[in-house]
């Protein structure tokens, strides 16, 4: 499994992360056309990814990856507003880096 | 019924998309440009399905159900498209990661 396909699959996530904010948060021209610009990159840098991994592989760490960060910035977003963490998330986090960690191995 | 259908034709808009991001990876020249202009049209018409679902079914249960299709169809793209070999221990877990990503969009 090459490493150089995870670090794509991984920042293609995180700019993903920026235009999903940027879908709910965007209120004018500029805010818009940054998110767009997001769309793109993510698509170009995952686009990457493909050539170093498999599909199945690639969609599917991406999905991951993506989810990942999402959770993981609400949930700190939650605790800094006082509010309990959710065992349930942290549960299926665990089990999605089990996942994650599992492939990796599989394949050296 | 006409939002399930739409949420259905969704998921299948992402599984095409999947296919296109695919052949763009290793196509050059004009394939690579209008693997792009396809790619976006994709998944352009999967998120205005998917949020046109949204106006009945519930958002967490419909982006759920959404991600499920796309992430198991792009297994089925990699052995169909490229020949991928699934072996039991990799199937365990891509389906533990998509497993996850499903319930973590729900709770």
């Amino acid at each position: 499994m090459s490493n150089k396909g995870f670090v794509f699959v991984i920042i293609g996530a995180i700019v993903e992360c920026g235009w999903a904010y940027g879908l709910k948060h965007a209120n004018s021209n500029l805010e818009y056309g940054i998110t767009a610009l997001l769309v793109c990159a993510s698509f170009f840098i995952f686009m990457q990814a493909f050539k170093y991994l498999p599909a199945s592989v690639a969609y599917t760490l991406f999905v991951g990856f993506g989810a990942f960060f999402i959770v993981l910035a609400e949930m700190a977003t939650d605790y800094y507003n006082g509010n309990e963490i959710n065992l349930l998330r942290v549960f299926f986090i665990a089990t999605l880096l089990a996942g994650v960690f599992g492939l990796k191995r599989l394949e050296k | 019924m006409i939002y399930i259908a739409a949420l259905l034709l969704a998921g299948l808009c992402e599984v095409v998309g999947v296919i296109f991001l695919n052949n763009m990876a290793k196509a050059k020249g004009v394939k690579k440009a209008a693997s792009f202009i396809f790619l976006v049209a994709t998944f352009a018409s999967s998120l205005s399905l998917l949020s046109y679902s949204m106006n009945v079914i519930a958002m967490s249960v419909a982006y759920a159900i959404w991600t499920g299709i796309g992430a198991v169809g792009a297994v089925f793209v990699g052995v169909f498209f490229n020949h991928e070999k699934l072996s039991p221990k990799k199937c365990f877990y891509l389906f533990l990661i998509i497993f996850s990503v499903i319930m973590l969009k729900i709770i």
